[in-house]
């Protein structure tokens, strides 16, 4: 059992699946604390989640396969759901399990896949979301998110809410909208395409993918960037008041600022470039090894 | 390969397993085995004795620090010519280095060959001495690719440099070469 | 003047680039550099850093391989231990090296002992994974590793920079956590029944 369900000890519901039906429907339903952790765990298929304004979790899974079974427990303080796939070679299956949560808007969602897309949709309380390779997609609003994938996408569509974003992949493209505040995305060899408001903090890193990120910064704002060989793109809201501090080894420095970038040695290669833009204030910090580095307010 | 080469090869493996447990009796058997040639490669591309030896001294350090990550992708030789590269090109870099070893203008072109570096008397007049009076760059990839065989390929990532760039330096090097044996001919 | 094919065959052909080959390779130095090399291979061993490269860096380090850890406990924690002899079955497919981060790297043998601890999770659930997820992990190390060579080439070149020494030390905070994510993605789904 999951650490974080070891202390609720109330009624436990746990369906188990007839092995008759090739398809299972099921559905369950609990009350639950509006502000209450809901722990979602599949392996293939989907889970989408929506948020309505009842103080209720409402399942509906429809399991593909007889041989998988359906955990449900519940107490006022949470909700666990797993679907269990005893097939030692359940990642060859190709039966999904699709399960589709409704959820108080307040909840804590915790969800864990190997190879199932995760959908989320108006959950306003912090979201941790993992998958192997599934996609995650959600909705930030003000509570804290973290996004991890090994080889999925990441997409996250903002509200304008002030939640401070992880994301952390492997491969695939991150996607990130309408957020403000923070953000910090991790991938080695996928991209980060960002567009970000009111940014305090900001710290994007890549090994070989391209980051291409657009932000609006509030006075003191703090941004890094970093790749070995992925293109790096910063374009900055104007007005721009900042102390920038670029460094490539040997990839292009390009703005459309006015300074220059300098060689940093006569005897290698690597340019550098310092300026302050604007009253500076913010300071923004962006390094790589062979990757260009672009930066611009338009 | 030959037997005696494969059974060299052999005696690598063992020596290098069990000098990453911490044995330094085995790597000090590694370092007799190829202190020669790592020694040759620092010499050919310092052109300085004392400094080659120190280089040398740096290059077994580094591997007996590396050698966990040795993966016998290439053979041991090679991998101890990679850091003794190295280890040449960041002395080099230092500012000590430039002092120390920077025999000749690297921008090539201008190269004054009275400035070239003190030799020893006793060199003869030969090919030696004409690849030592290059400046780094050429001198690096004859050395590479011209003593001790390496491809261009090979040589173009032990140096840290395009391909294309090392079959310059080459060009530039049997160039300068010539006009060297040229003059000693003459004198 | 003639213009001579480059490579080996190049080599051949060229009067000049064939004396060169004549040259011994081996050449004997005026004294026994062993003594100095096993003084200094003490250092090393007494080092908890054997090429520290300030102390931000190793603190820095430090922390990295103290986070993945904790994040690895965290995975860990959330599912049933495996087995020892499941652990001892592990065995990682040929294909697969961890990153090796050569001569001009300021990563401790130390650090690369902590990464082999992490290692023996990572093998064991690589194995469960699909081929698909499989085959987008030993890509992606194989983009750090070259990550890693292109840092490497670029450190031989100017071993003092602050910048190579921080991307350098980044692609090894990558290799961790491309194996920590290995570990502990899926979470309660990966969990044997």
């Amino acid at each position: 059992m999951s650490i974080r369900f070891a202390l609720l000890s109330a009624a436990t519901l746990a369906v188990l699946a007839q092995a008759a039906a090739a398809e299972q429907n099921l559905s369950k339903r609990a009350t639950v604390a509006a502000d209450a952790t809901v722990d979602v765990s599949n392996v293939q298929g989907n889970v989408l989640v929506t948020a309505w304004d009842r103080n209720e979790v409402e399942l509906t899974a429809v399991l593909e396969s007889d041989k998988d079974q359906l955990e449900f427990e519940a107490t006022d303080r949470g909700v666990r759901i797993k679907v269990q796939r005893p097939d030692h070679h359940r990642y060859r299956d190709e039966e999904d399990a699709n399960l589709t949560l409704k959820v108080p808007k307040g909840v804590r969602l915790m969800i864990d896949t190997v190879s199932a897309d995760i959908t989320v949709d108006g959950v306003r309380g912090e979201q941790r979301l993992e998958s192997v390779s599934g996609t995650v997609e959600t909705r930030a609003y003000d509570q804290p998110l973290s996004l991890h994938t090994v080889s999925g996408e990441i997409t996250v569509a903002g509200s304008g809410g002030k939640a401070p974003l992880t994301t952390e992949n492997i491969s695939g493209a991150t996607i990130v909208s309408g957020i403000r505040g923070a953000y910090e995305g991790q991938t080695v060899s996928g991209t980060i395409d960002a567009s970000i408001a009111a940014v305090q903090r900001l710290d994007v890193e890549t090994v070989s993918g391209d980051a291409d990120i657009k932000a609006e910064l509030v006075p003191g704002a703090r941004v890094e960037m970093e790749s070995v060989s992925g293109e790096l793109s910063l374009i900055i809201k104007p007005p721009v008041d900042a102390e920038f501090d670029i460094e490539s080894f040997s990839g292009d420095i390009d703005t459309c600022f006015g300074a220059q970038p300098r060689d940093k040695s006569k005897y290698g290669p690597g340019s550098e470039l310092a300026f302050t833009q604007g009253k500076g204030g913010s300071r923004v910090v962006i390094e790589s090894l062979s990757g260009d580095i672009r930066i611009c307010d338009r | 390969m030959t037997d005696l080469a494969m059974a060299a090869v052999d005696a690598d493996s063992d020596r290098v397993a069990r000098a990453c447990r911490g044995d330094t009796r085995a790597f000090e058997a590694l370092y007799r085995a190829h202190v020669w040639r790592v020694y040759g490669l620092c010499l050919r591309m310092t052109g300085e004795p004392a400094t080659a030896e120190d280089l040398t001294q740096d290059t077994f350090v580094n591997a007996w620090r590396s050698l966990p990550g040795y993966e016998g992708r290439s053979s041991l030789s090679t991998w101890l010519h990679r850091i003794a590269v190295n280890a040449v090109l960041a002395k080099r870099r230092s500012p000590q280095g430039r002092n120390e070893i920077s025999l000749t203008d690297n921008d090539g072109e201008q190269m004054d060959f009275a400035a070239e570096p003190e030799m020893d008397e006793a060199t003869p007049i030969d090919i030696e001495r004409a690849i030592s009076g290059l400046p780094p760059g050429a001198r690096d990839i004859v050395v590479l690719h011209g003593i001790y065989g390496y491809s261009h390929e090979e040589a173009a990532t032990m140096l840290g440099l395009a391909v294309g760039t090392c079959k310059a330096q080459l060009h530039r090097a049997r160039h300068l070469m010539r006009a060297r044996m040229r003059m000693e001919t003459m004198t | 003047m003639t213009t001579l094919p480059f490579g080996p065959r190049g080599r051949e052909q060229d009067p000049m680039l064939a004396r060169a080959g004549e040259l011994p390779r081996d050449v004997a130095p005026s004294r026994d550099l062993w003594p100095g090399i096993a003084a200094r291979l003490d250092e090393t061993r007494q080092e908890a850093r054997p090429r520290s490269f300030g102390w931000p860096m190793a603190l820095a380090a430090g922390v990295m391989v103290a986070s993945v850890s904790a994040l690895l406990t965290w995975g860990l924690m959330r599912e049933p231990k495996l087995a020892p002899t499941e652990l001892a079955a592990a065995t990682l497919p040929a294909a697969i090296m961890p990153v090796s981060y050569g001569a001009n790297s300021p990563i401790s043998t130390a650090e690369l002992v902590a990464r082999d601890e992490l290692l023996v999770q990572f093998r064991e659930r690589l194995d469960e994974l699909s081929p698909q997820t499989r085959d987008a992990v030993v890509k992606n190390l194989a983009v750090i590793q070259q990550a890693a060579d292109e840092i490497d080439a670029a450190l031989a070149q100017d071993p003092a920079s602050g910048l190579l020494n921080q991307l350098l030390l980044d692609a090894y905070k990558h290799e961790l956590q491309l194996y920590s994510k290995v570990v502990t993605a899926g979470g309660d789904a990966m969990r044997r029944t």
